[in-house]
């Protein structure tokens, strides 16, 4: 029962850093490698916070607001690009916060990360297991109705104009560069909650967790689910954690166990994108 | 930042505009102001510098040298956003629509004020604080043309054919209620009898004491339609005048259609 928890909360927390991801990647339509910097954030100034004595709340909103904000400093030169050069550098951000972590060893412990971190709590309640994957559950599902009631709202309609055509929102008045900034600071402060969550949930935290590993994982689970539909990346995360280990009671020996899964895992990712481009809730018009 | 007002009677004024790309010269010192609700044609050859000239006045990449003034206010080095906001709209020669919306999102969008479109006033409404407001695409007179895309609120932009997208386009162009509107090529690609009314709409909106520049090869559309045609010739105005004597004139006869 403990380990369906396990894969209940770690879906639902990799569910809101999809759909923090989804704004920029499925809405905005600026493809990101990124996502892990600001859930790295999130996880870090709870975990840093948290060992000054901080409440985990505070410290959650805390990372929310330095995530907001470094996010908007990064991307202030970084918005007046798109497609490939968008992307690069996304990557090039990744790439200096992972060896940020790993050198910058007073603040984040290096590679021997921070440990200690205690569960979540709201104002003194303490969550036990399955109380927090059903917070965790219900605060994914409450992220994917607000999200959802966003993008019909006009400054949604904006970012997804913006997707279509840059030039043409811009030619019709639009302020895209603030659009773009906006949306990179709300995405990046949704990615710093689910790292919060993360980083109470896993009770340590090393720069393996934050790396592009795991933002090419979140960009999987986007793309796999469809993105711009806010609704399959959050479906995605679900049979994205879930199916390895389903794939665990494939009748194989322990030796061919471990490859032939991830062999399995591979193929459905490809017959996805082979059949179904633009994923699996995914429109033809996107 | 707004600043000092060049010629308040003008509603678009671009002056000794220069623009070179690697060291080749495509505008050489354009210079030419347009009288509220006339229409103005900008003919010229391919290469003479007529898209160059819409991207420098639109704000699609700075001039090298010279000023552009909508409605009398200096807008050569704002972005794009700003100089609709001083009342300047262009349309593309290429539709370019909203793929994912349909005409009425379309429109609306268009329509959007630039306060509904912070994240502030939408987060309002996200979280159900402030009334959610879904205008009907309306525009401020009864255009004929553009009937036949309103009758098609439903449908996907994406999935419309290329003379109705271009319509979308008009369409979206008035939604913004700018006051100086530049049409590329509007017509290109157009069914007769869709371009006769595309002329007509460009009437009515004149009439309104909108300011019309175009840029057309369609010699007769611009015979019936403009009152000055400005040709352009290797990035300089080679003419500048009423309607019947540039397109008369035996240099741009040459220049134009080599004969």
């Amino acid at each position: 029962m403990d380990y369906v928890l396990h894969l209940i909360t770690t879906a639902a927390i990799f569910g809101i850093l999809a759909l923090s991801l989804d704004i920029l990647v499925g809405l905005a339509g600026l493809m990101s490698l990124a996502a892990t910097v600001f859930f790295g954030i999130g996880a870090y100034s709870t975990g840093l916070l948290m060992q000054q004595g901080y409440s985990p709340l505070s410290a959650q909103l805390f990372g929310m607001l330095v995530a907001a904000v470094v996010s908007m400093i990064i991307a202030f030169p970084a918005v007046r690009v798109k497609g490939i050069y968008f992307l690069i550098v996304t990557i090039a951000v990744q790439m200096v916060f992972t060896v940020l972590l790993q050198n910058w060893r007073d603040v984040t412990g290096g590679d021997a990360g921070i440990s200690g971190i205690t569960p979540y709590a709201l104002f003194g309640y303490e969550f036990g297991r399955t109380g927090f994957a059903l917070f965790t559950v219900a605060l994914a599902v409450l992220t994917l109705i607000f999200l959802l009631r966003l993008a019909a709202t006009p400054f949604g309609q904006l970012l997804q104009a913006i997707r279509d055509d840059e030039l043409g929102a811009a030619s019709l008045g639009k302020n895209v560069a603030r659009a773009k900034l906006v949306a990179i600071a709300l995405s990046s402060a949704i990615a710093a909650a689910a790292g919060s969550f993360f980083a109470h949930y896993s009770a340590y935290i090393d720069p393996l967790s934050f790396d592009i590993g795991v933002s090419i994982f979140a960009l999987l689970i986007v793309m796999f689910g469809g993105a711009g539909t806010l609704v399959g990346p959050l479906v995605a995360a679900v049979i994205l954690c879930f199916l390895p280990e389903l794939l665990k009671f494939l009748p194989l020996s322990p030796t061919t166990a471990a490859p032939a899964r991830q062999l399995v895992y591979g193929l459905l990712l490809v017959l996805v994108v082979y059949f179904r481009p633009q994923g699996l809730f995914g429109s033809a018009h996107r | 930042m707004v600043q000092s007002v060049h010629n308040p009677a003008s509603p678009l004024t671009v002056r000794d505009i220069h623009k070179s790309f690697a060291g080749i010269h495509v505008l050489n010192g354009v210079s030419f102001s347009v009288e509220p609700g006339t229409v103005t044609a900008l003919v010229g050859s391919n290469g003479a510098g007529k898209s160059t000239l819409i991207n420098v006045m639109a704000g699609v990449f700075p001039a090298d040298q010279g000023e552009v003034y909508v409605n009398g206010r200096h807008v050569t080095a704002q972005a794009m956003h700003e100089r609709v906001a001083a009342g300047f709209m262009r349309t593309f020669q290429h539709p370019r629509v909203f793929r994912s919306f349909t005409v009425a999102r379309c429109i609306e969008f268009a329509h959007a004020s630039t306060q509904e479109e912070t994240l502030w006033y939408s987060l309002g409404q996200a979280l159900g604080l402030r009334p959610r407001t879904r205008k009907r695409p309306e525009l401020d007179m009864a255009i004929p043309a553009l009937e036949p895309i309103l009758a098609r609120q439903d449908a996907q932009a994406g999935d419309l054919s290329y003379g109705e997208q271009k319509l979308l386009m008009l369409a979206q162009a008035l939604a913004t209620d700018s006051s100086v509107l530049f049409f590329d090529e509007l017509c290109a690609g157009l069914e007769p009898a869709m371009v006769d009314e595309v002329r007509a709409c460009i009437r009515q909106l004149a009439q309104a004491q909108r300011t019309i520049v175009f840029v057309e090869h369609n010699l007769a559309l611009v015979k019936s339609l403009a009152d000055r045609v400005i040709f352009l010739h290797q990035g300089e105005i080679f003419r500048d005048g009423a309607t019947d004597d540039v397109l008369q004139d035996d240099e741009v006869i040459k220049l134009y259609l080599g004969q």
